[in-house]
């Protein structure tokens, strides 16, 4: 896969009996041209592949957390060409970015940084109720909104 | 090697053994398997069988003396004389051992034998099916060809056939292959079971063997050098002995012993020394070497490097870049050498040296090779005793460079496969699953799969294990076997199975070859092949199977058990010439529904026993399948299915049959005396000999052949017909299958295919009533293959004459019907006929045994005017029966349809007015006296489909010009569709009426109209005369009119006769003409108080107009072709003419209906105003039209007042009652004007009686006179003139009394329809009548 080809990102947060709280997609490949599509298409292909390889990294993360001292778990697993990244939070929650390319490694940080602080945010929300399905629409822009500024 | 003693030259055939195995070994393109070196150990054996007898001392004698000569040949410690006992019934030879022979001969083997032939399974498994790789094979020894050429065979086939045969392929591949893994193993098996501590083996084994079983044949499978062609060799030789066979019966305890002597004097003076010197002489060449090959190697590495990177690419297999001499080749032939006998140390140490030494590039599968031997020997020292830590890498490097620098990816598997088990022993389970992925991306879908799947288990056994990420690759390994695709194994398991004769096993696994699923990824060619194996195995197994006689069932093509038919009855072949009903295979559900209701339309009147059925003749998937068919012997039972080929190529089935099952049913009433011949079973399910096929009960017909193309489905019908009543159940069909190919020398080899049978599965619907059934996948009963089959019984055919197909609109076409009876014996009492259409269906009246031409369509008159009969209007049936049963028995002869007779009917049909498709279904309902419960009846179903088009419109309008007078114009226009030069004749006009008599106005000049004209005539009706004199007399006149221009032609169609007075009675009944029902006939007879009777035949009001047309057409052979049709009006009378109808109509609202008058009081009571209103608004509004009036005076008129001062015109009033009742008119002429209307100057006067009341009868006209007087000249009015219908209630006290004020108005009528209701009124009112003519006007002009 070329460099230019665009960058594409499944990011899932994970709650403590492993179950989704909240996944999105985020990519800048919307607006490929030609050649892109086809990668769009073959993606499309193994979308659902997305979630395994994030649900079985999970074994690595629970691995990885209690090994480092840092939240952020930079790379914890990769499967054939897709490379799986990590970051837990205080109250064990696990963020999990999965992507085949990365643009920065610093920036990854900070994008789960800047989510974690999302999060933090949308839990003083009286009315959520901790380890449920997220499904704050703002929450959602904001997640896309910072995948814009740093990932993508 | 070995040689019996009895063998005549020993030392011959010791000399040709080894010389046979030279030439193996220098067979310059060298064949599997690899010799470990070239001079390899020989080790000759002579065995001599102690049991021969009392002479066993002179052939002991001659043995020892041919061992002398043995061992001066081939050395002293290379030989050994071996004397065995071999023979089990020789009790002589037992005399030195005293022990029963039972307790002593206890099998040495039996705990050996056992997993020998579980190795046995799947070592043949890896043999057979794919080349083991014997390619890294250095040494290894075939025992199998040269055992074939030996001396010992010959003697075993002629003397020892119960000698042991482990006992001897062991002793052969003892000698044979002494270097190889199986020597060691059974020696090692055989010490053991001795209980004989072997000092010498100890020392030379240093290490106790440390491998169980299990690590045993992963090395054995495995490994670069230990293949196991010998074990193997003796296990399959232990398998073709029968396996209830005791191992080494024969040998006695002797014999053990000497046996074990023999092994000690093998290892201990021939092999281990023979090792020792080899090693020694490995040793001395590499240190030799070792200084040459530095010196050598000494610029090589410094320029070596630049070297390297072109060679990586080029070789692939080259395993022997490298001098067969080389210090690699000899450091690795010592620690192999090493390794086999245990000394994994100095094993490792020599693989290590030679890995050092080794460079990647130079020969990287030699390389790898001596990598994974480092390993391999590194693991077996054990940790406690290896010198150097085990290390991942070296297994890491050897896998990569198998996989991607020499592409060998199964040694690269076989690599993994250790490295992994070795890992796992380890605990290193996270290496190991390293090493697996690394693999399991590889193209090979199966052996990825394979791995993802240890990987997944690999996970599980992580210290904390990783769940998540074990059904992850679960998974995915799942994924990856669904895409392997595994057919061949399938293929290979049913043909190991076949020559294990396992025959079930074999054809299941040959039949999930051709399972439906599998096709895709299957080529033609491969199913070809598959299926010449499949024919093979089948003719192999024919004779094991045909013990129980029944036909093996094939798995193609496959039979679409949903498409399943039943239908009962044969295609019916025209007999006259016709058209065979043709309904009776059609299933479609609503056709269904369509049958069911005429069949009820048919029945109607019967009645019905309980437990009668209809016979339903089709039994498909949709149907309801909850009751067994009925079928007649000796009728046709048809199956109809559809096959599906779902393989590449095309299948030839011959011979279709039907397989079926028939019992003799048990007859309740009969006593159990019954002969067993009725009770007995028969089925065609068995193979049958030729002569058998004429007793069975059921004949069946054979479908010769049938073409089935690739991933295509054709249909099958196949025809049975049961001999006797009974039960038949139609079990599947059997045919001969076979493949189309091009290839004719392939089909020369099946030239019969094979035969075999498939059986049919039928379920019902779903159910979905109960909770149980919803919840789980339940299906109904279905017992659409199992009929009952009764006695023989009539059987009607039905065949049309050529029915036409388009017709014009009101077209009239006739049509015969035959109807056959094709029973011989029993005849059809009744046949009774329902039609979707019965108004356009009628039954020619003629007598057909009259041959009246077909052109005679109409009965001719030549009368103007006739009356007809009432019978006119009878209702029309619709069931109409052909064939009447007669009640007595004179007439029965000639009713009754006889066996084999055929009764033909001429039917008319006439075409619908609405333009387009109309289908009409026949159903032909027939009775016999044979017909026992359940069928009662049977029918023959037909449907035939006209194409109307449109031609003749025919409209009319009605005008009263009064006084009981109608003007009718009347148009009819040409509307054939389509631009032709068709002419519609037009016949003849009929008048129907009771009352109308019809005359034409208009002048005929021409009677025929083209395409898009049309015709205007203007009809006058007048008042029928004849209705007056004969009033109680419902005929109803028949006025024709010719609208022929020949004048002269007097000949009118009859219109009272058939067809045309059918078809007009079907047209009456459609169009509602009798309306009153019964009902309400029967309310007016109760409340009718007077004499008169009910004139509530409103047809006499009524007129309907026939016309009739002919169209000439010529046809497709240029004849010409007249086609005759009919138009029925029935015009609209319109509300000029009023009828009691209406106002019967009234009398059904809600509430109205009044019964008593004193039930109308409390009705009135309840709301009387509002209920009394209404019903006097609409009463009024009908009678104000029943009486028309007219007035006749001189509309300008001149008069000199200077004269005469008064004008005096007589002014005529008529009035015509077009009511059926007595009425009392009330004339009122008034002064002035009623509505002041400011135009007019004036009002006239009218002078004479002003107001009187005047009785005018039903249909009666009367001239009442007036006179209007004018006073000078001007513009008059003489509208100045109520009339007045006067009504008042009969003279009953209560309803006087009730309105007392207003019953001043008497009358004196009987106005006998409305009385009740007008009673119930509490005024007498009288209804104004409105004039026709609005304007009356006189102009008074003065001269």
């Amino acid at each position: 896969m070329s460099q230019n080809s665009g960058y594409y990102y499944y990011f899932v947060i994970v709650g403590h009996a492993d179950n989704v709280l909240y996944e999105t997609e985020l990519s800048n490949q919307s607006r490929g041209g030609d050649g892109q599509t086809a990668v769009v298409a073959s993606r499309d292909d193994t979308r659902h592949l997305n979630q395994f390889i994030a649900h079985s990294a999970l074994d690595m993360v629970d691995e990885f957390m209690w090994k480092n001292t840092s939240t952020y778990l930079k790379q914890v697993d990769k499967f054939n060409e897709w490379s799986v990244s990590a970051y837990v939070t205080a109250g064990g929650l696990r963020f999990l970015i999965l992507y085949e390319q990365l643009k920065n490694d610093e920036a990854l940080r900070l994008f789960f940084q800047e989510i974690y602080e999302t999060y933090v945010k949308l839990l003083l929300n009286p009315f959520y109720v901790p380890d449920t399905q997220i499904k704050s629409v703002p929450f959602d822009k904001k997640v896309q909104a910072i995948g814009l500024r740093h990932l993508l | 090697m070995v040689v019996s003693t009895s063998h005549l030259d020993p030392m011959d055939a010791f000399h040709k053994l080894v010389q046979q195995q030279q030439l193996h070994q220098q067979q310059s393109p060298a064949k599997l398997p690899r010799w470990f070196s070239q001079n390899i150990y020989k080790y000759f054996v002579l065995i001599h069988d102690v049991t021969e007898g009392e002479e066993s001392n002179i052939t002991l004698r001659k043995a020892v003396s041919v061992f002398g000569d043995l061992k001066q040949h081939y050395g002293a410690g290379n030989c050994h004389l071996l004397q065995i006992n071999s023979k089990r019934n020789q009790p002589q030879s037992m005399s030195n051992v005293n022990d029963p022979a039972d307790s002593n001969m206890t099998d040495p083997w039996r705990l050996y034998v056992k997993t020998n032939e579980t190795f046995q399974q799947q070592n043949r498994l890896s043999a057979t099916t794919s080349d083991v790789n014997y390619y890294g094979q250095h040494e290894t020894v075939n025992n199998s060809s040269p055992q074939s050429y030996s001396p010992f065979v010959l003697r075993k086939q002629g003397s020892a056939i119960s000698l042991p045969s482990v006992v001897n392929s062991s002793s052969l591949s003892i000698e044979n292959s002494s270097y190889t893994d199986s020597t060691s193993n059974l020696t090692d098996l055989l010490s053991q079971e001795l209980n004989i501590v072997d000092t010498n083996r100890q020392q030379s084994e240093r290490i106790a063997h440390p491998l169980d079983l299990n690590d045993l044949t992963s090395s054995q499978s495995t490994t670069d050098n230990t293949i196991d062609e010998g074990y193997d060799g003796t296990s399959t030789t232990t398998s073709s002995s029968i396996p209830a066979i005791v191992h080494g019966a024969c040998l006695t305890l002797s014999d053990h012993d000497r046996i074990h002597v023999f092994m000690s004097e093998f290892v201990t003076k021939g092999l281990l020394p023979w090792v020792e010197v080899n090693l020694k002489t490995y040793n001395e060449q590499i240190t030799a070497r070792r200084g040459i090959s530095k010196f050598f190697n000494m610029p090589k590495k410094f320029f070596g490097s630049t070297k390297q990177s072109p060679t990586i690419t080029s070789h692939s297999q080259s395993a022997t870049n490298l001098a067969a001499d080389s210090v690699e080749i000899l450091l690795r032939r010592a620690g192999d050498l090493a390794f086999l006998f245990q000394d994994y140390e100095y094993a490792f140490n020599s693989y290590y040296a030679a890995k050092r030494d080794l460079s990647n590039a130079q020969a990287p599968t030699f390389y790898s090779g001596v990598l994974e031997m480092c390993c391999l020997s590194n693991f077996m020292q054990g940790p406690a005793t290896a010198s150097k830590s085990y290390s991942t890498s070296y297994m890491d490097e050897a896998i990569d460079t198998y996989s991607n620098v020499c592409r060998l990816p199964i040694f690269a598997t076989r690599c993994v496969l250790m490295s992994t088990e070795i890992l796992k022993a380890k605990d290193m389970y996270d290496s190991a699953v390293q090493q697996f992925l690394k693999l399991s991306q590889e193209d090979s879908d199966l052996r990825g799969a394979l791995f993802l799947e240890q990987v997944s288990y690999c996970f599980l056994n992580y210290r904390s294990p990783f769940i998540r990420k074990y059904a992850f690759h679960m998974v995915i390994a799942g994924h990856r076997f669904l895409k392997a695709g595994q057919d061949h194994i399938n293929y290979t398991l049913g043909r190991q199975n076949f020559i294990l004769n396992r025959a079930s096993d074999s054809i299941n696994n040959l039949n999930s070859l051709f399972m439906s699923n599998n096709n895709n990824v299957q080529s033609a060619q491969q199913q070809i092949g598959f299926f010449k194996e499949f024919l093979t195995l089948f003719s192999q197994l024919g004779d094991s199977q045909s013990i129980d006689k029944t036909l093996p069932v094939l798995p193609l093509p496959s039979v679409e058990n949903h498409t399943i038919k039943v239908l009962l009855g044969s295609r019916m072949q025209p007999k006259l010439g016709g058209n065979v009903s043709n309904c009776n295979d059609f299933d479609f559900d609503e056709t269904l529904e369509v049958w069911s209701d005429l069949e009820r339309a048919l029945m109607a009147n019967e009645r019905r026993n309980s437990g009668t059925r209809s016979q339903q003749q089709i039994f498909t998937n949709r149907t309801h399948n909850q009751q067994n068919p009925i079928a007649i012997a000796k009728e046709s039972i048809r199956v109809e299915f559809y096959v599906r080929n779902t393989l590449q190529i095309p299948l030839l089935l011959s011979e279709i049959k039907l397989l079926w099952k028939f019992s003799s049913k048990k007859k309740l009433s009969s006593s159990d005396t019954s002969t067993k011949e009725d009770d007995k079973e028969y089925t065609n399910n068995i193979q049958l000999k030729q002569n058998d096929e004429h007793d069975l009960p059921v004949e069946t017909d054979i479908l010769s052949d049938c073409v089935i193309f690739p991933n295509d489905s054709s249909k099958i019908e196949l025809c049975l017909r049961p001999k006797r009543s009974g039960h038949l159940t139609i079990l599947g069909l059997c045919y001969r299958l076979n493949i189309l190919v091009q290839n004719t020398s392939d089909q020369t080899t099946w030239p019969d295919g094979l035969y075999g049978k498939q059986l049919f599965h039928v379920k019902g619907s779903r159910l979905n009533s109960t909770r149980k059934e919803r919840l789980n996948v339940m299906y109904g009963t279905d017992k659409r293959l199992e009929i009952n089959v009764l006695p023989e019984a009539p059987l009607l055919q039905v065949e049309f004459s050529q029915m036409p197909c388009t017709m014009f609109c009101g077209e009239i076409q006739s049509c015969l019907i035959h109807l056959i009876n094709l029973s011989s014996q029993h005849s059809i009492s009744r046949i009774k006929l329902a039609t979707s259409h019965p108004d356009l269906i009628t039954i020619s009246t003629t007598n057909e045994t009259e041959e009246d031409d077909n052109d005679e369509y109409y009965s001719y008159t030549n009368k103007s005017k006739l009356l007809c009969s009432k019978t006119l209007y009878d209702k029309t049936q619709k069931v109409l029966t052909l064939i009447p049963k007669s009640a007595n028995k004179t007439t029965s002869k000639t009713n009754v349809l006889e066996p084999n007779a055929i009764c033909t009917l001429k039917i008319w049909l006439k075409a619908s007015h609405l333009v387009g498709e109309i289908n009409t279904d026949f159903l032909f309902l027939y009775e016999s006296d044979t017909f026992q419960q359940p069928l009662r009846y049977r029918t023959v179903k037909h449907s035939s489909l006209f194409i109307t088009t449109s031609c003749v419109g025919l409209s009319a309008q009605t005008e009263s010009i009064g006084l009981g007078e109608l003007l009718l114009p009347l148009q009819i226009d040409n509307l054939t569709a389509i631009q032709n030069n068709l002419q519609i004749t037009l016949r003849q006009i009929s008048c129907i009426s009771q009352k109308w008599n019809v005359n034409n106005l208009s002048p005929v000049y021409r009677n025929s109209i083209s395409c898009g004209e049309s015709l205007s005539l203007l009809l006058k009706c007048s008042t029928n005369k004849i209705d007056e004199k004969s009033e109680s007399n419902d005929d109803a006149l028949i006025s024709n009119l010719l609208l022929s221009s020949n004048n002269n032609d007097n000949n009118y169609i009859d219109v009272s006769k058939s067809p045309v007075c059918d078809f007009y009675r079907n047209f009456l009944c459609n169009e509602n003409f009798f309306n009153p029902s019964r009902k309400q006939s029967d309310y007016n007879r109760r409340h009718t108080s007077t004499t008169t009777p009910p004139t509530i035949q409103p047809s006499h009001t009524k007129l309907s107009l026939i016309l009739l047309w002919q169209i000439a057409m010529s046809n497709q052979l240029g004849q010409i072709d007249v086609r005759y049709g009919l138009h029925m009006i029935c015009p609209n009378l319109g509300d000029s003419l009023i009828n009691d109808q209406i106002i019967l109509e009234d009398t059904q609202q809600p509430q109205q209906p009044v019964q008593f008058s004193s039930t109308i009081l409390t009705l009135s009571t309840q709301n009387p105003y509002v209920e009394e209103q209404r019903l006097w608004t609409s009463i009024q509004e009908k009678f104000s039209k029943a009486i028309q009036y007219e007035i006749i005076y001189k509309t300008s008129v001149k008069h000199d007042f200077n004269k005469n001062r008064t004008l005096y015109l007589p002014v005529e009033l008529k009035l015509f009652n077009s009511s059926q009742d007595k009425l009392n008119i009330h004339i009122q002429l008034s002064r002035s004007s009623l509505e002041l209307d400011p135009l007019l100057s004036s009002c006239c006067l009218w002078c004479g009686i002003t107001d009187q009341i005047i009785e005018i009868n039903a249909s009666q006209t009367l001239n009442v006179q007036l006179k209007a007087c004018f006073f000078k000249p001007g513009f008059y009015y003489l509208g100045n003139l109520t009339l007045s219908i006067v009504v008042s209630e009969t003279k009953s006290d209560t309803i006087t009394t009730l309105s007392p004020h207003k019953s001043q108005q008497l009358s004196i009528t009987n106005f006998s329809s409305i009385l009740p209701i007008l009673s119930s009124l509490s005024a007498i009112k009288s209804i104004p009548i409105k004039s026709n003519i609005e304007n009356y006007f006189v102009d008074i002009s003065a001269c």
